[in-house]
Formats: structure tokens, sequence, C-alpha cells
């Protein structure tokens, strides 16, 4: 069982070959140039009387339907399919390859029922792909800060122990009396904030404001204070800041789970209405 | 890494990422070791397992995907379908019409699949052919009503044989100006004949979206002579906009020059080319209706033509005595016409005798413009089809005055290429009844003295048969013996006088009988032994029908009168080219019909209509119009259009000047309308049918792009072209007297489409 108090060496960091550095645009430019194709095709074709909708259509579609393999890999564990790592920059190029597609394909303004929830699937599937792209990015790095890389199922339990830790602190100042107004503080205020669960708006927005709070209430509590009493006063800050720190870790943990579920939670429902489009555009396009 | 994994706990079962639930301990590191059931129960009661974020996200996804389909399902068999699945609005046109309609009807009027119900929806996959009918096809059972030229799906509904002498043309127009032939694409374009209406007008796309929008690319996939905008590389005007030859010959530069000065009258555009002339922005019209600008002078004179009226069916008259010889019978005949072989068949009584097959080879011998006096009458085989002829007038007067109009529509059936509506419209207002009384009067046994009475006392009888002598009188009562009867022949000073003095009197009965219906219809002329239509002035509908199935009827062997005319120009002996139509040649020069058709004669028809159907084809011209002022029918859309209004605004264009200019030697290329008299004296000009130059000068681009360039007016290609050409319906019905056209289609032939 880890302590949480144990700092850990910071992750290794990762030296790009020089070829890697060249090419880490390619793919970028790769998928410029497969949307700027498929824009002359569907321009070509719509110069010829031809139909262009069908075409962005039909490639739209395919590169929804490929953005599922990542999943796919993700169930197959068994077999030698590569990294997980190179699907998800796969799923990364594929998908914004099919927001420019959906830009070509659906235009502006969009019109219909069906059509306006369709679009709007996709427009939060787009959304919140980017923004799983941009939090797994951007908070590894973010997590690195506290030094100990703890689960996210680990959190509940670190806070426990917290806690618990507090409780003991609060119980030697309530022991003496040079401490007892930190043992009465513990009481008032800071067990509730310990045994606080953090609320929807935190997770999506983490900061700081109870930790600076509460830091400076204890450090106010020092002119009632003997040396002793304020060594505890001193470890009840490091533990105010432990408890805010899985705080914020439990933010960021909650907070790509919550993007996560917005992103894949729709798939059937995106899926179904993008059958009955295809479906509809086939039965109902004019000839 | 591998040293941060170390400071962890060992992973347990319950740290599964697929797994549904995990135990509710699991987070303060009490996990028991059996955990949750598959149904999120813990199995020894200790706690309250929690959902995996795998779990939940797979509820999420099990729950909205359901919700949509139920709501999917729900739109489907509800009457919600058609706000759900249409792809949005309609425009403005669509959604009006379709206002009333209930849903599926809504979608079934336009979409093939609309027709089904839902769950034959899934009964294939090919959506648009439902009962053999497409999508475009729904579309035209609205709009071919209109332009029936739609239902071609060729390009420009034009036929592909059309669009390749088009771009034949277009090609030798390129090489000879570029040296390079390739203005059209060849690649496709011209055999696409199942071209879509949904590839340009694109539905759903909004209350106040454009239907008819089309980009210049798109004209440009086709017509590769491309270029960057109208100012820039378009090319210039040739005979705009006067390439569309008139039907009417009209000089405005003899009216302004000479009519208009002899009158002391002011040449002012404004008056009759607008519609309200107080108006000086008001609807510009290109054809001017007689009454507005002709009939003040020209009135008189056509009424003096359709005098006499027209001679519907007339009684040719016969020699007995040399029917007798050669043993022939003639039947029941009016005595007034027994007295020589004379007359003509004319032509409304061919055509109707045509319908008879045993009168046809008759016509088939006799010409149109002989008299049956000059025919060698001494041999029988002509005697005997002038008995048949006979027979088949007297056939016709009797059907037609027993059964009515269904008897001539029998007889115009036969009659090659005519449609059916050209030939209801000839027969609409002819009254059976008039046939009836001619019946009786020429032909029932007992009445055959009330004919011509002065006629068959005057003439008949003393020249050509003996004296008919009443039953029961003695030949005592007579005035005079047969001898006596010689004598007067032979006397002929008494001879002419007595002639003199019936002709006179046939005159004034004549006259009596005119006058009766001046303002135009029916009679029987007693004195000429026929059925007489007086027209009732210009744009008499009946006479004008006639005057075309005349034209169309006459003009299968022969050549246009414009081709002929060139022909004549180019040619040294003019007499070996082929035969214009009848309208012009053939007729006495002193009948109704010749005056009417004859362009040299003052007040006809003719003088001012090119009667020609030299193009008709039965087969494209259901609505052939010979009569109204172009050409191609008042109704037709040609490639290029222009609007006036608009244009008239601009200070500078409201003079008409500003764009129509006489050319300077435009008097020499109007042959029919100045210097008549004198023109008139040649053979073409006798025909009638010099071709109808312009007498304007051609615009320039120049004078357009003025405006019209990037920046300022519209450049597009639909600003001046029509994609969709031929005829359309809201034109074609308009009356020519009330045919004001807001947008005048100017023709544009094949440069406009290059």
């Amino acid at each position: 069982m880890p302590n949480v108090a144990q700092l850990s060496s910071s992750a290794p960091s990762r030296g790009s070959p020089i070829l890697a550095r060249r090419l880490r645009w390619a793919p970028w430019v790769t998928t410029l140039a497969v949307f700027v194709f498929l824009w002359a095709a569907c321009r070509w074709l719509d110069l010829r009387l031809g139909r262009p909708d069908f075409l962005s259509g039909y490639v739209l579609a395919g590169l929804t339907t490929s953005m599922f393999l990542l999943p796919l890999r993700k169930k197959l564990l068994v077999l030698p399919l590569g990294r997980v790592a190179h699907w998800q920059k796969l799923h990364q190029y594929v998908g914004t390859l099919a927001c420019l597609v959906f830009v070509l394909h659906a235009g502006w303004p969009i019109h219909g029922t069906l059509e306006i929830c369709l679009a709007s699937l996709f427009l939060l599937h787009a959304l919140s792909g980017f923004a799983l792209w941009y939090l797994n990015t951007t908070t590894p790095r973010k997590l690195s800060i506290f030094g100990q890389e703890i689960l996210a199922n680990e959190i509940p339990r670190a806070r426990q122990q917290v806690l618990e830790q507090a409780h003991q602190v609060a119980m030697q100042a309530a022991g003496r009396v040079e401490s007892h107004v930190l043992a009465e503080f513990y009481m008032q205020r800071l067990a509730k904030f310990f045994q606080l669960r953090r609320s929807l708006v935190y997770t999506f927005f983490p900061n700081g404001r109870l930790r600076r709070y509460f830091l400076d209430a204890l450090k106010q509590q020092d002119r009632y204070l003997d040396v002793s009493g304020r060594e505890l006063r001193e470890r009840l800050c490091e533990l105010v800041q432990e408890k805010d720190d899985l705080d914020f870790r439990d933010a960021l943990h909650k907070r790509l789970q919550w993007w996560n579920i917005s992103h894949s939670g729709m798939t059937a429902l995106f899926v179904l209405l993008m059958v009955t489009h295809i479906w509809l555009a086939h039965r109902f396009h004019g000839t | 890494m591998s040293s941060q994994r170390s400071h962890r706990r060992e992973p347990n079962q319950y740290d599964r990422s697929h797994g549904e639930w995990t135990c509710g301990k699991a987070a303060l590191g009490d996990a028991c070791g059996s955990g949750p059931n598959a149904r999120g129960k813990c199995l020894r009661n200790e706690c309250r397992p929690i959902r995996t974020a795998f779990s939940i996200r797979k509820l999420v996804r099990y729950a909205t995907g359901s919700a949509g389909l139920f709501v999917l399902l729900a739109c489907l068999i509800s009457d919600f379908r058609q706000q759900t699945f249409a792809p949005g609005p309609l425009t403005q046109a669509h959604a009006q019409i379709l206002q009333g309609t209930t849903a599926g009807e809504r979608c079934a009027t336009c979409h093939p699949a609309g027709r089904l119900n839902s769950l034959s929806w899934f009964a294939s996959i090919h959506p648009s052919i439902e009962d053999g009918k497409t999508q475009s096809q729904l579309c035209l059972e609205c709009h071919q009503r209109s332009m029936p030229q739609l239902a071609h799906g060729s390009p420009h509904n034009v036929d592909r044989d059309v669009l390749v002498s088009l771009r034949n043309q277009d090609r030798q127009l390129a090489i000879a100006d570029h040296g390079a032939g390739a203005t059209l694409d060849d690649r496709h374009s011209l055999d696409n004949d199942q071209l879509a209406c949904s590839v340009c007008h694109r539905e759903h796309h909004g209350f106040k979206a454009d239907l008819q929008f089309m980009a210049n690319d798109r004209c440009q996939s086709c017509h590769r002579q491309q270029f960057a905008s109208f100012q820039r590389g378009h090319p210039d005007f040739e005979d705009y906009p006067y390439r569309t030859e008139s039907q009417i010959r009209f000089s405005h530069r003899t009216h302004q020059d000479k009519h208009f000065v002899a009158k002391n009258e002011s040449f002012d555009c404004r008056t009759c080319h607008l519609a309200d002339s107080h108006s000086a922005t008001g609807n510009v019209i290109r054809s001017v209706p007689f009454e507005t600008a002709c009939a003040r002078c020209h009135q008189q004179s056509l009424k003096a033509t359709l005098f006499d009226g027209m001679v519907v069916l007339q009684l040719p008259s016969f020699d007995g005595e040399v029917l007798e010889k050669h043993g022939l019978k003639l039947g029941a005949w009016p005595t007034s016409n027994l007295f020589a072989f004379e007359g003509k068949v004319p032509p409304m009584m061919r055509w109707l005798l045509s319908g008879d097959p045993s009168v046809r080879d008759v016509l088939g011998r006799l010409p149109d413009d002989v008299d049956i006096g000059d025919l060698d009458w001494q041999r029988r085989e002509v005697c005997e089809d002038l008995v048949l002829l006979a027979n088949g007038i007297r056939a016709l007067i009797d059907q037609v005055g027993s059964e009515g109009q269904p008897a001539l529509l029998r007889r115009l059936e036969g009659t090659p290429g005519l449609m059916p509506t050209h030939k209801h419209e000839a027969v609409a207002g002819i009254p059976p009844d008039i046939f009836r009384r001619a019946y009786e009067l020429w032909f029932q046994p007992h009445l055959p003295l009330h004919v011509s009475e002065s006629r068959r006392t005057a003439i008949a009888q003393p020249r050509f048969a003996p004296p008919q002598i009443p039953s029961g009188a003695s030949e005592s009562d007579l005035l005079v013996n047969a001898e006596d009867d010689l004598d007067l022949l032979t006397d002929d000073s008494i001879q002419e006088d007595a002639v003199g003095e019936v002709l006179q009197k046939d005159e004034v009965r004549k006259q009596l009988s005119i006058s009766a219906v001046a303002q135009g219809g029916w009679l029987i002329d007693e004195s000429r032994t026929a059925i007489v239509y007086i027209g009732s002035g210009h744009g008499d509908g009946l006479l004008a029908q006639w005057l075309t199935i005349a034209s169309i009827n006459h003009s299968k062997d022969t050549i246009g009168a414009r081709e002929r005319t060139k022909l004549v120009l180019q040619s040294d002996s003019p007499s070996q080219l082929p035969k214009v139509p009848w309208t012009s040649v053939g007729q006495p020069r002193d009948t109704a019909w010749h005056r009417l058709l004859d362009p040299s004669i003052h007040g006809g028809c003719g003088e001012c209509h090119i009667l020609e159907s030299s193009n008709y084809e039965p087969a494209n011209n259901a609505n052939f119009d010979l009569w109204h002022a172009r050409s191609t029918g008042s109704g037709s859309r040609t490639f290029t259009k222009f609007d006036h209004r608009p244009h008239l605004l601009l200070g500078s264009l409201t003079q008409c000047i500003a764009c129509h200019q006489l050319k300077n030697d435009s008097a020499s290329v109007l042959p029919a309308s100045v210097n008549r008299t004198e023109q008139m004296q040649g053979e073409e000009f006798r025909q009638g049918h010099l071709p109808m130059q312009s007498e304007f000068q051609s615009m320039r681009k120049a004078d357009c792009v003025t405006c019209h360039r990037v920046g300022a007016s519209s450049d597009q290609c639909t600003t001046c072209h029509n994609y969709h050409v031929g005829e359309y319906a809201r034109k074609r019905h308009a009356p020519i007297r009330t045919a004001v056209e807001p947008t005048q289609d100017q023709g544009g032939g094949h440069a406009a489409i290059r």
C-alpha cells in the first residue's frame, strides 16, 4: 500500500528520433491532402452534374465506421494488432478528417429534423473527441506534478487514509490545552473538508480556493498555539494539501470519464441515425 | 515506471476495466474475494457494489440507442413522419402547392418512395422507381403542362440531332475563329438523356432557397469554351436580338419615313411597344397587337378583302347534253348549273372531298388550278370523273347536313399531317344547318324551281336547256316554242340585254345576302351556287385554321418559301425550281382565297403574315402556329432572355433607340413592305416569301458590359440564358392581342449556348 506522502520520480522523457521529428507533421499533411483530394473530386463531380453528396456522404460514413476500430482493438487483446497508442493516433487523424468531410458534406445551414439531430450528435462526438484528445495529452502532465502515480480507483482509499491521519492529528491536539484550539477548529471546519466529496462543477473546473482558505485559516491559529501545537498545525496543513491534491486528481480522472462517456455513450444513437439517414437518402434521392 | 508500479497494491479481480460491477469496499482497499455477481449483488451481503465506468458507458449507449430507436419508429408510423424525415423545408412555391395535403401525400407528390407505406420501404434497397415512375417523371406530371419539352430529358430539352447539329456548327465557327474546334464537351452530355431534375433543382433547402440557381461552372462543364466572365471572353453578339425570323412583315423604316410622315404623325416606339404608354418603365410588348398598331389604317382594306367571303363549297356547272351523249346520268343537280362545263373545286371543298375514297382519285386527276371547262370533256373518262365528282359533292352536302360536324371530322381524318387539334378547331363553328338548307335548295327533287330562279329563267333555260314545262301546262301556254327559243339565242342583242339584266339582278341579290352577314358569318350564295363564309375581320379563328390547314396540307411536296427564295436568287432558271406552296400560286387571282393569301394584294392576310409551313412536323408541332408574330410561337423559351423593365429604369436607356437602331440601308432588306408595288413585280415577290431580315443593327456586347460585369450588375450565365427551352404553355395560350411579354425571350441560337 503506497504512502501518499511518498514522492516518486517524474516520468522519464522519451527522446524522439530525428526522423520521427521530421515526419511528425506527415500524418497531418496526409490527412489534409486526402481531404483536398476528396474536395476536388466532389467539385469535379458537381460540375459534371453528378452527385457529390453521395460521394462525400459515403466517405464520411466509411470514416465514421472506421472510428470503431479503436474500441474494437481495445477489446481484441489477444490478437497482435499493434499498440493501442498507434491505433489512438490513427483514430485522431481519421476523426479530424471526418470532421472536415462532415463540413464538406453537410454544408450550412443544416435543414431537417433528422439531419439536425445527426449533425448535433456528430458535433458532440467530435467535440468530446477533441476534448478527450486534449485531456489525454495534458492530464498526465498535470498528474505528474504530484510526483506519485495513483490510479483513479485508489483515490478513495487514499482519501480515507488522509481523513484518518487528520483525525489522529486532531485527537493529539485535543489532548493538550495549548493546542485545544486546533482540535476545535478541526471539529468545526476541517472535518467537513476532509469528508467532502467535491461537486460536479469542481470536477470540470478544479481549483484551489478551499485549499488556500483552509491553509490561511490554519495559519491564523498560530497565535493560540505553542511550538508543539504549531507542529500539529503544520501537519494538518500538509494533510489539507494532500486532500486537495487527491480531489484534484480525482477531478482530472472523472473529467476524463465524463468526456469518455459523452464521446462513446451516444454511439448507438449516432449509428442508428446515420443508417436512417443513408437509407432515406437512397429511398428519396431524385432520379 | 517500474519503480512506481512497485508502490501500488497488487491488482485484484475488481480492477478489470471491462467488468460491469465492482465491490463497494474496493475503493477502501477492503474488497472481498468473491465480489458481486453479474447482476450487481454482493454475494456476502456486506457491501453495495457499484458500477464501473465501462458499465456506465455501456448503459448510456444502450439507453440512448433504445430511446432513439423508439422515437424513430414512433415517428415512422405516426403523422410526424414528414416533419421528422423531411431533410428541410420546401421552397415557397412547392410549399404553397402542398399546403393542404396530408403528410403522406406531401411526400408522395414528388417521391416515388413516398407512395409506399413505411414497412414497404424495407422491401427493396433501390429507392426511386415505384410503379415505373421516377422522381423526375413525377416532377413532369405538373411541369410538363407548362413545358412539354421537359419530357425529352436531353440537355436543354433539345432533340439530340439538333444539339449535334448546333455543336458541329459551333465547332466550325470555332475552327474559323481560333483554329480549334472543341467548344462542347464530346465526352458526355449529348447522350445523357436521363438527367434528373434534382441534379440542378435541389429542394429542401429552405423556404427562400433559389431553386433555379445554377452556377456558371456547371454550364461550362459541357461548354468547354470557358471564359472568366461575361466581360472577359464571352463571345460577342451576332444579330442579337434579331436572329429570329418574324412571321410578320413590317418595316419600321417605311412607316417612320413614309407612312407616318404622310399622315403628319410622329413615330414613337413607345406608342406601340409599351403596354402603358404613360409609364416609361412599363411592360414592353414585342409583338404589337393588330388592333393597337395596325387597325387604324389597315382595317378598312382587310374588310374590303373579306367582303366577298370565302367560298367553302361551290357547285360546278356541267353540260347535261354532253353527259347524256356519253350515256351518263348526273342525278339531282340544280338546273342553273347544267348549262356548260364550268367551275373549279375550291380548296376547302377539295379537302373535304378528299376524305371520300370514291372521289379521291378523281381529285388526283383534277389539278387544283384547272377549270373543268378546260378539260377534254369530249372523252368519256373525263365525264365519268365529273359525274363522280358531282356525286361526291352531293354526298358531302348530304352527310354534313344530316350528321353535322362529325362528318367533317371524319373526312379530315385522311388529310395527312394534321394534328387532332387542327381538325377540331377547323370544324368548330361550321353550322350543319346551312348544309342541310343547301341540300334542300339544290338537290331536293320537289324544290328545283326555288333554286336560282333568275338564272334558271334567264340564263340556263335560254342558253343551254329547253324551257321547263310545268306539269299540266299545255304547249300553248308557253310564250315561245323551241324554235323561237333558238331564234332568241341567235339574237345577240336580245341575249346580251337579258344576260346583263339578270346579272345585274344577281349582283343586287348577292349584295343583299352579303350585307345581311356583313360582320361575318355563313350564307348560301344563290347567285354562285355556293356556301360562303364571310370572315369577321382580323383574328377570325375559323379562317385562320383553314388557312393553316391549307398551308400544312400543301407544303409536303414542296419546299419552304424562304428556301425557294434563296434558290430563286441563286438560280438562273427559277422555273425549274420545285413548286412553292399553293398559298401563293395556283389559285385564280380573283378569288377571295387568292386575295387573302397573295402577299402582293393590299388588305389580304398574306400582306403581313408569312404563311409558310415548311418547318411543320406533326410529331413536334402540336401547337404549330402560322399567325403569331414569331416563327417559334409567342410562347417559346429560347436560350436567351431579356427583361426590359429594369433597363428602362436607367435614364440613358429610356429611349428605345439607345439600343434598337435601324440600319442605314434597312429599306433594301424589306421588300414586302417597302415600295411594295415596285418590288412585287419580281417572281420571288409575287410569291411573296422573301426572308424577313432584321432592319435593326445588332446590339453589341460592349453595351451590356457597361453594367453587367464583376462588381456591378449580375453577369451570371442564367441572367441572360435559359436552360430549358421550347414551348412554354403559359404564354402560348395567350391571345396575340393581349400578349404582353414582360420578359421577352430573344432568339439567341447556338451562340447563346456556346
